[in-house]
């Protein structure tokens, strides 16, 4: 088993790919290494900032906040924006549809998008970072599963 | 006594030289064309890694240049995109691959 943070990107990821079929299943977690025109359209999936804060004094139990970085990469000539959207269409809709994230989390919520531009090079290139607030409990000695 | 820049530059835009034919408003001008591999941010945790077309020519050979006209390099179509003047007589051109 892996900490259950792990196990929330793995299935957002998973969620994603089966949804966002304009990407032609191109989603990546946690990618460092850049990407190539070839790998575009693109999804990828991080694991960013958390809080946590105890719950229940008796089960000591942990109640957390996790960000979730669903980015979209696009690359075209016309339409970079309408591109974007749609893919983001995709893929809120599919977490919505996988509010408990498989029952792992209490609650998955798009609380922010930001969209950016740059046509520096040979095709303008388009990317909207969906984020995403999960929240969900852990003991606070055991962090692989959730409550 | 001025540099000879107007023979330099002639010399640089020599297709035995530096230059490449480029196929530009139903004619032939000779360009220096670069297209190296750069790395694009656009705020995403990764960064995407793409060519970047970019012309250097005279500006006398594009006196009327626009954004959108049409340049083939090597049998490649470009639009383009922007441009700059840079005062002695060259221009430099970002390209769009179409």
């Amino acid at each position: 088993m892996v900490h259950v943070r792990h196990q929330i990107r793995d299935r957002i990821a998973s969620v994603v790919t089966s949804a966002a079929t304009l990407v032609n299943q191109r989603v990546y977690t946690t990618r460092v290494y850049p990407l190539t025109a070839a790998n575009l359209p693109a999804i990828t999936v991080y694991t960013g900032s958390e809080t946590s804060a105890l719950q229940t004094m008796g089960a000591r139990t942990l109640m957390r906040n996790l960000d979730v970085a669903v980015d979209i990469y696009v690359r075209a000539t016309t339409n970079t924006d309408s591109d974007v959207d749609a893919i983001a269409v995709q893929i809120e809709e599919a977490v919505a549809n996988d509010f408990t994230v498989n029952g792992l989390a209490k609650s998955v919520v798009l609380t922010s998008t930001d969209i950016d531009f740059n046509a520096e090079a040979e095709q303008p290139i388009g990317i909207a970072r969906l984020t995403f607030s999960v929240s969900y409990i852990t003991a606070i000695n055991d962090v692989k599963t959730a409550r | 006594m001025p540099l000879p820049f107007a023979s330099d530059l002639a010399t640089i835009m020599n297709l035995n030289e530096f230059a490449e034919s480029v196929t530009y408003d139903g004619g032939t001008i000779s360009a220096i064309f670069d297209n190296e591999t750069v790395p694009v941010d656009a705020g995403g945790f990764a960064q995407v890694h793409q060519e970047q077309p970019r012309l250097t020519v005279r500006t006398a050979d594009v006196p009327s240049i626009g954004e959108g006209e049409v340049m083939v390099i090597a049998g490649v179509t470009y639009a383009i995109r922007a441009w700059i003047h840079d005062g002695t007589g060259v221009t430099e051109i970002r390209l769009e691959k179409a």
